[in-house]
């Protein structure tokens, strides 16, 4: 735990940074299959998720001692994974971002926007994939477990779902029922997937121990941050499910407000599992 | 470049801890921080004989320990900015001026050497007295060790009177290769070992 508690900024840059990026695509993905009126009101809410990413990653930034020195991240690039995963979510950042901006031109052609996009997509899946496996190194076992890539993609996609959805409300534009439905569902399958991994991840600590640490030991908890988790995301899926099924009739801002507490609940499982992450660190030796 | 590398006699220490204390020293480090380790390892048991008597085959021993200066060092390999590097002799050292003070490097180490000092804003960590090596001086741990059970050295020299650092509490050594090598004690476990515990926790952590 001590790792975790030290590391608090880092739980939360792998909490809100992954969702944000998730949360992008799928408005982006609407913006691309949309009217051009549309698309435009979409993509100029991006800013939403991005604001996600960004605040992620200034969170990330506070844990280094000289900050100044960050342009030296560059030299580790195809060496360190951290390098990977800071260049990597900064690319994105800086493509998604001029996207964003320059989406308040108006003359914006169909192929144009769908190209900037899909680049901003797939750079949004690299840097999900970079930060996956930024921990992913031999000498902590725990941490370089093939659950754990797995479960901060699973993790991730019900809240980022919920996000997308949110920022579609937020730009006025109401999704059809089917479309919210559908990626509801796939947020739904994301979060059993991901508890099936979860406990996968559990089952594979019983077997790490060193002289000094043994792996479960260090996490008694996590099968109740699983439990949490399981019920907060649910919540949050429930309450987004109604309000797309219009049976609640609120106002456009309830109807965020209400969204938005959906949205926290499910953040603070994610940032349950996050935590439990970085609280079974222990290395192959001291 | 002749990689230089540790030797430890665990048949000579007594545990004495002079080595952390004349490391602490000479670094100006703070109460309680050191670059050097000495682990003392406990196990065995008690059994009862036919005959009513009691017998033992407790144990103790230490494993003292600084950086290996692995030929394959974590800290190298996860260090985003290339601030930690193998230098001369092949002692892996930290460049001060290029670190972000990210802390990945005393994360990965399996050897728990590196450390972040939040004040200064980099990581610090044993670079084996690179400037008394340089002035043909032997580090200060090796200087100030009593028992004589340590020596930092050529790894060719050092390779002729021990073993490659294969003890708990200390990893399989096939995950760094480390430039440590060990005389060790009839009764040290192996790496991994579950059947001893350290018995001075509060002192090493």
């Amino acid at each position: 735990m001590e790792m975790a508690l030290s590391e608090i900024t880092l739980v939360l840059f792998t909490t809100i940074a992954p969702v944000g990026i998730v949360g992008f695509c799928l408005v982006a993905l609407y913006a691309c299959i949309a009217n051009a009126a549309d698309a435009t009101k979409a993509s100029r809410y991006l800013v939403i998720p991005l604001a996600f990413v960004i605040s992620g990653l200034i969170a990330s930034a506070t844990h280094l001692g000289t900050p100044a020195n960050a342009l030296y991240v560059l030299t580790g690039v195809g060496r360190s994974p951290l390098s990977n995963e800071v260049v990597a979510v900064v690319a994105f950042l800086a493509i998604a971002g001029t996207y964003w901006i320059a989406s308040f031109r108006d003359d914006w052609k169909p192929l144009g926007r769908r190209i900037a996009l899909g680049i901003s997509m797939v750079l949004g899946a690299v840097a999900l994939q970079a930060m996956a496996v930024a921990y992913s190194v031999e000498w902590v076992p725990t941490w370089n477990l093939p659950t754990a890539p797995i479960t901060l993609w699973l993790g991730c996609l019900a809240p980022g779902v919920v996000l997308g959805l949110l920022t579609l409300h937020a730009a006025h534009l109401a999704p059809s029922k089917r479309f919210a439905y559908l990626v509801l569902a796939l947020g739904f399958a994301a979060m059993v997937a991901d508890l099936v991994v979860l406990g996968m991840e559990w089952g594979l600590l019983g077997s790490i121990a060193t002289t000094v640490s043994v792996a479960a030991d260090l996490v008694p908890f996590m099968p109740a941050v699983m439990g949490g988790f399981a019920v907060l995301s649910a919540a949050g899926l429930v309450i987004l499910a109604s309000l797309s099924a219009g049976k609640l009739s609120l106002s456009h801002g309830w109807w965020l407000a209400v969204a938005s507490a959906a949205l926290l609940l499910m953040l603070a499982g994610c940032f349950a599992v996050r935590f439990c992450f970085y609280a079974m660190y222990m290395t192959a030796g001291l | 470049m002749t990689q230089y590398g540790f030797y430890f006699d665990a048949t000579r220490c007594t545990g004495c801890k002079t080595c952390e204390a004349a490391c602490r020293d000479y670094h100006h480090l703070k109460s309680g921080q050191t670059y050097r380790h000495v682990y003392e390892l406990e196990g065995g048991d008690w059994s009862q004989n036919t005959d009513g008597t009691w017998t033992t085959n407790s144990y103790t021993y230490y494993t003292s320990f600084a950086c290996q200066h692995c030929d394959n060092p974590a800290c190298t390999h996860v260090c985003p900015t290339g601030a930690m590097s193998k230098g001369e002799n092949g002692l892996v050292d930290v460049d001060k001026e290029r670190c972000i003070g990210c802390g990945y490097c005393a994360m990965a180490c399996p050897y728990d050497n590196p450390k972040v000092d939040r004040e200064a804003g980099h990581s610090t960590k044993c670079n084996g007295c690179a400037e008394r090596v340089a002035e043909g001086k032997d580090p200060i741990c090796v200087e100030a060790c009593s028992m004589r059970a340590l020596e930092l050295a050529p790894v060719d020299e050092i390779a002729k009177k021990g073993t490659q650092a294969a003890i708990a509490p200390l990893p399989e050594p096939s995950l760094t290769n480390p430039n440590l090598y060990i005389k060790a004690c009839h009764v040290a476990q192996p790496s991994g070992s579950r059947d001893c515990h350290v018995a001075n926790k509060s002192e090493v952590k």
